[in-house]
């Protein structure tokens, strides 16, 4: 199953890899050792006798990966290179179904290994999670500025504060005309686009931004696609919504987005704000492990230092995706984490 | 005077409502034809990267291949048998790569010494048994006995079997187990008829095509010689029947190269517009398309995973309700009582029947993922233990119940329209009722069942809301190999790529997921159309 | 003879000679093809028909519980107003009955049944092809070869060349007197001229399921012992 070599020279060697793994692994690890002298294929027989631990290219396995759709992207990168990396034998169901949808549908009844989450997990997941036995292990994965956008046309909002952003979603405000919010605004009203009620996103805005978690005026377009929030505010001058950073960042021109005042002045979203905590709407993104499954699975212990490592990597997180890497401290942290939940 | 006026007056008003309603119908199907072809035309558009030709370069192989479709249109349309050659064809041709697909992601899960162990075990002297006894009466049962005691051999022996057969190179078993019955089954065929000098030619023909094309054609990955071999013979095994009867017929064989020549001419375009040096169009239907899985980069994401999965669901969904919606459909025509308290019970499943038809998928979904994935159990008791999420069993299954209420409809329409006359003459005959069902309501219904039922595949095929339900995967690397693997299907990566952050995936991609879905529901749809028009010139 | 609480037939009583052919002609519903189909229990698939008394032959009521009637009919074959050739090859078509009575099909019995039918010059040499391409009349006579190549010792006739051109006609009437040296033959016409032309005995049915009349052929047509028998075949009514 050898691919054909696509141009990754902007990756993590295989080399690079190994090299900061080892670090780990001379710490933590017993039996896998980072003898990285060969390629792909394992040759068999390097099994060592205790507890049939095995070495990294013989990994096997599936790892069920559920929610977020803001972190699909983050999750495709982490485990395509994965098996480009250390193993393809390891398969990587990945299911798209929002943050709350993954938790809800598959993580929370152990039918996922893995699940994405645009929001921290809530006291009341986390309970549900130990009744059925396990801890749900929380690792950030990637940072995203969260935009707020409105249509090309529109000349007169260029910065908004959180306090406006409030009152354009809060349910009790009457506040249906942009001349609402400012009086100079015109005497439209808005046309609203937002995030589905089972993504992260719509959690985050909500308590963010409104103020208490899942409370929203109910007239405005929910989608889990951000690509149908995009087209609907490039479809009406009036138009407002928000979505991911890193949509924003793909799609230049298509929408235009509105610097954020936090109180201490306005702010454009960029990936640089995001992580130097500049800008009001910066979120961090995550993923949720299931701890029971990591004793047991030495792919996903495997996996999962590798995901981690990759966290930090400019050129896929930023460059390609559109979020903000994790710093190397950070890194260092989660990799501590995993190897005592390990433990 | 009065004479004409009686004779050329018509109701005016008649005659113009009878044109508005001429009128009204005509829009009507232009409206849908129109927005099929936009449909269509943007996805290929797209699908084949032409934004990024230019104007001269796309008019170049548009002008070729119009070219060579007009001049067999032009040819063909002088002479009724070329004519009917050039669509048997084509039809042939589609046929063809359906069972090719079929017949590639079947090798791909059972593996080639898994298959090399059933055919050498049970088909092949099977095969034997059939051709050797004349005597009609014992070749059948003698056939069953040996297929059957065969299967239960290569069963117990399979390891090692597998083993041997694993030892050969897989295009090599394809050879043995396919190729070379294949050619003694011509030359059985052709040599009466046809003669030894003809018989031999292409028997060995095929044998030495057998060795040269797994050896000579370049297998791309993740294609290997052996299913190179297996898709080329099911691709071209149609249009050699085709060829074998019009000959046998002493018809003309020109018409088949309509086809090729078609194709041949959009090849000979793009040769001459990259001549040109203009900018060729970046087709993302490619190749390496169909053959990767995702990846979070546009030009290197693929559908391959997907497509097999797909296929695999459909075989497995084919292989559970075919049987039952027969089944079913023979007990409600045939033996059902229709009178009485028992016959209102009937008739009130039979409602219910045509009711499910109607039931939106994504409460199969429900269903499936509750009673089929999760599995059902009485207190303590497990009366079903659950296939899983998504798992292969668990689609084909929950697909499988969406669809039945169709087959099991159409199938009863087909066995319903058996005439009663040749049901009467078989009873006249003596004939028994299972005699009478086995041997002329069967046959005759089979045909309609057959076109019900792959329709209902083209149908299945397009689903996603009950993938979803069931807990389907989006993105899967590898294709399911075995019935508890996890699947994904071509909606549900389409249905993500319309979401993602690049917009090249939202365009060029989607559009090649979305053309290769409807290339596939289309050609599913031909070979029912193919099956029952054979049908329909055949009564 | 009942269909649900419609009477059909009405104390029928008949005698049917061996080794002849029997016409019974009467008007359209007076129950000629009900009565036939009493004589190899087709009408036991019809759900609502309900029959009293019997139907000997050979000695032995049909209608007894110990009578088989796919037996029995493997020993009465029947031949349809419409031709109702399988959709299968020729050759399948004549080796229907032997296959569904397990019996050894070979290719002489095909041949005597279609030469018995007059039908071999015609078709041999192409036995492969299907029955349906066939003209109307052949495909009758192929019925008829398919009906006789199980050797049965009766052959029912509904009506068979209603449904044919005159050209035809002439051939299937032809057919069924060579067919009465070997079996009896019991035909359903409603043509006169048919009945007088190929048939031994007559038997009239008349408007409401009765047997009015049963007799020699020629007698029945030329001295018919009922007025309304001769008001029938005189084309007074009818
Ligand atoms: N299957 C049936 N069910 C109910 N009534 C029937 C059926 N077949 C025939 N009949 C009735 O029985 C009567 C005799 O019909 P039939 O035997 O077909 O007449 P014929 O062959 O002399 O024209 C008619 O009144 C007809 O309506
Ligand atoms: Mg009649």
């Amino acid at each position: 199953m050898s691919q054909d070599p696509h141009d990754r020279s902007g990756l993590p060697s295989r080399r690079n890899f190994l090299v900061s793994s080892s670090v780990v692994a001379a710490t933590a690890l017993a039996g896998c050792s980072g003898n990285g002298d060969d390629g792909d294929a394992g040759d068999g027989d390097t099994t060592s006798g205790d507890g049939g631990t095995t070495s990294a290219d013989e990994l096997s396995g599936t790892i069920r990966i559920s929610g977020s759709s803001t972190v699909y992207p983050v999750q495709v990168a982490a485990t395509e290179e994965f098996r480009a990396d250390v193993s393809d034998d390891v398969e990587f169901p990945i299911s798209r179904d929002g943050s709350t949808g993954g938790f809800e549908k598959f993580f929370l009844k152990g039918d996922s290994d893995i699940n994405g989450s645009s929001r921290p997990i809530l006291e009341e997941e986390v309970e549900r999670a130990r009744d059925q036995g396990f801890e749900p292990i929380e690792f950030q994965v990637a940072g995203d500025a969260l935009t707020a956008a409105v249509n090309n046309d529109n000349d007169w909002a260029e910065c908004i504060t959180i306090e406006e952003l409030s009152r354009i979603w809060s349910p009790d405000a009457e506040n249906e005309l942009w001349s609402d919010i400012r009086s100079e605004w015109p005497d439209e009203p808005f046309d609203l686009y937002g995030a589905a009620t089972t993504s992260g996103t719509f959690d985050y805005w909500t308590r963010e931004v409104v103020g208490e978690l899942r409370v929203i005026r109910d007239d405005f377009e929910g989608t889990e696609e951000d690509d149908l929030i995009a087209r609907g505010i490039s479809d009406n001058q009036y138009a407002h919504g928000y979505l991911p950073y890193a949509y924003y960042d793909n799609n230049p021109g298509s929408i235009k987005a509105l610097e954020i005042d936090g109180g201490e002045g306005c702010t454009e979203p960029s990936l640089t704000a995001a992580s130097d905590g500049t800008y009001p709407l910066a979120r961090p993104i995550f993923i949720y492990v299931n701890s029971n499954r990591l004793q047991e699975k030495e792919e996903l212990q495997e996996f999962l230092r590798y995901y981690i490592e990759l966290t930090g990597n400019q050129q896929i997180i930023a460059e390609e995706i559109g979020y903000v890497p994790m710093s190397d401290q950070e890194i260092q942290d989660n990799l501590n984490k995993l190897e005592e939940t390990i433990e | 005077m009065a004479t004409v006026d009686r004779l050329t007056f018509t109701n005016g008003l008649s005659k113009l409502k009878g044109a508005a309603f001429r009128l009204v119908c005509l829009g009507a199907t232009a409206v849908g034809v129109l927005a099929l072809a936009a449909l269509l035309l943007t996805v290929t558009w797209g699908a084949l990267g032409f934004d990024a030709a230019h104007p001269v370069w796309i008019l170049v192989v548009l002008t070729a291949t119009g070219l060579s479709t007009g001049g067999v249109v032009t040819y063909a349309r002088r002479d009724e048998t070329v004519k009917l050659a050039a669509i048997s064809s084509t039809a042939a041709l589609i046929g063809g790569a359906v069972l090719g697909v079929f017949a590639v992601v079947f090798q791909l899960i059972v593996t080639p010494s898994v298959w090399a162990a059933y055919a050498g075990g049970a088909l092949l002297p099977a095969l034997v048994t059939a051709l050797v006894i004349p005597n009609r009466r014992y070749r059948l049962p003698a056939t069953a006995a040996v297929l059957v005691g065969g299967g239960v051999v290569a069963t117990v022996a399979l390891d090692t079997l597998t083993e041997l057969a694993g030892a050969a190179d897989p295009w090599l078993l394809y050879l043995l187990t396919i190729v070379v019955p294949l050619a003694v089954l011509v030359w059985t065929r052709v040599e009466p008829t046809a003669g030894r000098r003809r018989a031999g030619l292409l028997a060995g023909g095929l044998v030495l095509a057998g060795v040269a094309v797994p050896l000579l054609t370049p297998a791309p990955d993740p294609l290997t010689p052996g299913l190179v071999l297996v898709f080329g013979l099911a691709l071209f095994s149609p249009l050699g029947v085709l060829a074998w009867r019009r000959f046998r017929n002493g018809q003309s064989n020109v018409g088949l190269a309509a086809p090729l020549v078609i194709v041949g001419g959009a090849v000979v375009g793009v040769v001459i517009a990259n001549a040109t040096g203009f900018a060729a169009a970046d087709p993302w239907l490619d190749w390496q398309f169909l053959t990767s899985p995702h990846s979070r980069l546009p030009e290197d994401a693929g559908l391959y995973p997907a497509v097999v999965g797909s296929f695999f669901i459909m075989m497995v969904m084919a292989a559970f309700a075919f049987p039952v919606s027969v089944g079913a459909a023979i007990y409600l025509e045939e033996y059902a009582p229709s009178t009485g308290w028992r016959g209102r019970i009937v008739q009130l499943i039979q409602v219910n029947i045509a009711n499910l038809a109607g039931v939106p998928s994504v409460v199969y979904g429900l269903l499936g993922l509750a009673i089929i994935a999760r599995g059902v159990s009485l207190g303590p008791f497990a009366l079903w233990p659950g296939t899983g999420t998504g798992v292969v069993t668990t689609a084909a299954f929950t697909l499988g119940l969406l669809i039945m209420p169709i087959t099991i409809i159409s199938a009863q329409e087909a066995i319903r329209a058996v005439p009663d006359a040749h049901r009467r003459a078989s009873y006249a005959m003596g004939a028994s009722d299972w005699h009478t069902l086995r041997n002329v309501v069967l046959p005759e219904a089979l045909p309609g069942i057959l076109t019900g039922t792959i329709l209902s595949l083209g149908r299945a095929i397009g689903e996603t809301a009950p993938l979803i339900m069931i807990g389907a995967a989006t993105t899967v690397y590898s294709p399911p190999t075995s019935l508890n693997d996890s699947v994904s299907a071509m909606p549900m990566q389409i249905y993500a790529w319309a979401g993602e952050f690049i917009a090249d995936f939202r365009t060029g991609v989607l559009s090649a997921g979305v053309l290769t879905l409807l290339l596939a529901m289309l050609a599913i749809n031909a070979v029912a159309i193919l099956v029952r028009n054979r049908y329909e010139r055949n009564q | 003879m009942w269909y649900g609480d419609d009477r059909a037939l009405h104390d029928v009583d008949m005698d049917i000679p061996e080794h002849r052919v029997t016409a019974i002609i009467g008007p359209s519903g007076c129950g000629k093809s009900t009565f036939l189909r009493c004589l190899n229990r087709m009408n036991d698939m019809v759900e609502s028909a309900r029959i009293e008394g019997a139907v000997r032959f050979d000695g032995t009521d049909i209608y007894d519980d110990a009578v088989d009637p796919i037996a029995l009919r493997r020993q009465i074959g029947m031949v349809f107003q419409h031709p109702n050739p399988f959709p299968k090859s020729i050759y399948d078509n004549v080796a229907y009955g032997l296959r569904v009575q397990d019996e050894p099909v070979d290719d002489d019995v095909v041949e005597t049944a279609l030469r018995r039918a007059a039908l071999w010059e015609e078709v041999e040499g192409q036995l492969d092809t299907s029955a349906l391409e066939l003209s109307g009349g052949q495909q009758q006579r192929l019925c008829i070869a398919r009906a006789i190549a199980v050797d049965p010792d009766v052959i029912l006739m509904d009506e068979p060349a209603s449904a044919l051109d005159p050209v035809a006609t002439a051939k299937i009437e032809d057919l069924i007197e060579e067919l009465a040296e070997e079996y009896t033959v019991v035909i359903v016409t409603h043509n006169m001229q048919q009945a007088a032309r190929i048939s031994d005995i007559t038997a009239v049915f008349l408007t409401g399921g009765n047997l009015v009349e049963i007799d020699r052929t020629e007698t029945v047509f030329k001295n018919p012992a009922h007025e309304r028998v001769e008001e029938y075949i005189t084309g007074q009514f009818g």
